[in-house]
């Protein structure tokens, strides 16, 4: 009966909005909407990275509240497990606070194509307890016909109780491709790149993405290849929506 | 320049009215007409400056039927001294409010034509339906099911009869002229009890009562 009537277009296929990414290592412009709550869980790899090599395994776990439909917020634990030619260890990271505030309607239909959300992370570290970790960052959105676009600035800066500033800049951008349903893929590019005298690793990866949203739960697989002083940056995200 | 001048003499001409009587019967037994959305379709108008609204009240949409113009924005007030979360999975336009306490109103605008079911989140009684209809040349039927629909341009139309409780609607071809009243008989037969549904998640509700007051 229905199409006596529908002459109804959709105009994106996706969800309104769920807080998801549909990247990797990239943030993405979807927020979770006001009062609704996520639970986020990050796996991430860093295979040979630098010289001599150190590999990296490191998880991040976070409650992601929906404060209005337009700014969450999430209470990130942060774990690293670290191997290299001396041995290796377990450490928990890092704690915090991050907000997320899309500035853009969180609804595709009134927002349009164009989506924009600044975040702001303040974190402790939990092995230099004087020193504090900021988190800006800027992602910008284009969605058209079944393509998600998204271009991400990350900032890294860390004032240590005793010593200099590190500071990195983290660009990266990427695709994403409906293929069937909530069933996404495409590929992105991610990089961490120290700046001043940081003794951090620069280091550029690029590879696939593939997404997937089933009810509450969403999860994004990404295997990007190292361009610069990595091999791969495999990484697993997910989440379950309440 | 045939075409032309039809669409001139459609829009100089003076509207005609489409009045008329729609019988619901639920089995054998006629029934209550007033929840029944009578509208044209065939040509379009933009839709009117104000919002149209639902107002969540005792854990129901009122009204459960609305029939609103392509464009048109609907307010979505919470009456109810508990959280509700509006959303719609429907194509014609999938939106998720979120939750949201008494005395809060949430708006969603509606530019397509189509269907959109609307639903509670956390309530799974709470069920409405929105038609968002090409023009504003509709009326909701008097409970005996008197209808008059007004500011129709004259023409060749079909007429539809709208119920949540229906199978399908019912449509009847009509010819408006101008500045007079076509009458039609619309006979829908109400059947459908309210259907099951999921939540925003495509998840069966959890069994009332079990998890919240």
């Amino acid at each position: 009966m229905r199409w006596t009537i529908a002459l109804a277009v959709t105009f994106f296929a996706t969800s309104a909005h769920a807080g998801r990414t549909r990247f990797g290592w990239l943030y993405d412009t979807e927020t979770v909407p006001q009062r609704g709550v996520e639970l986020e869980t990050w796996m991430l790899e860093e295979d040979h990275k630098g010289s001599p090599p150190v590999d990296e395994t490191s998880l991040w776990l976070a409650p992601v509240i929906g404060v209005t439909d337009q700014v969450e917020l999430a209470f990130p634990i942060e774990f690293s497990f670290t191997s290299d030619a001396t041995g290796s260890r377990t450490d928990l990271d890092r704690l915090g606070a991050e907000l997320r505030w899309r500035l853009t309607s969180p609804d595709p239909v009134e927002s349009g194509p164009f989506s924009a959300l600044v975040r702001l992370a303040a974190k402790r570290l939990v092995t230099d307890r004087g020193a504090i970790r900021l988190e800006p960052g800027l992602v910008l959105g284009l969605d058209f016909w079944r393509v998600h676009l998204v271009a991400d600035i990350e900032g890294v800066i860390e004032i240590p109780d005793v010593g200099n500033v590190r500071s990195e800049f983290r660009p990266g951008a990427g695709l994403s491709l409906q293929i069937a349903g909530e069933l996404r893929a495409g590929g992105e590019f991610y990089s961490e790149i120290g700046l001043f005298d940081n003794p951090t690793v620069t280091w550029f990866a690029v590879g696939p993405v593939v997404s997937w949203t089933h009810g509450r739960v969403w999860m994004v697989a990404s295997c990007p290849i190292g361009l610069q002083n990595i091999t791969a940056a495999p990484r697993l995200n997910w989440a379950v929506a309440f | 320049m045939m075409l032309l001048l039809w669409a001139a003499l459609t829009l100089f001409a003076d509207p005609g009215h489409i009045a008329g009587k729609v019988t619901v019967r639920r089995g054998e037994v006629a029934v209550d007409a007033s929840g029944v959305v009578v509208y044209v379709v065939g040509f379009s108008e933009p839709p009117p400056a104000n919002a149209a609204e639902i107002r969540q009240h005792e854990k129901r949409f009122e009204p459960d039927l609305l029939p609103i113009t392509a464009g048109q924005t609907v307010s979505f007030p919470n009456g109810d001294p508990f959280f509700h979360n509006v959303f719609s999975l429907s194509p014609t336009r999938k939106f998720d409010l979120g939750q949201y306490p008494r005395g809060e109103t949430k708006t969603k605008q509606f530019p397509n034509v189509g269907v959109v079911e609307v639903y509670c989140n956390i309530h799974p009684e709470m069920a409405a339906t929105i038609l968002v209809l090409p023009n504003r040349r509709f009326a909701r039927a008097a409970a005996e099911g008197w209808f008059r629909i007004g500011g129709v341009p004259p023409g060749r139309w079909t007429v539809y009869a709208y119920s949540r409780r229906a199978i399908a609607p019912v449509s009847a071809s009509v010819e408006v002229r101008s500045g007079g009243t076509t009458e039609v008989q619309l006979s829908l037969e109400e059947t459908r009890v309210e259907v099951s549904h999921t939540n925003k998640f495509g998840e069966t509700y959890r069994e009332p009562g079990k998890y919240r007051p």
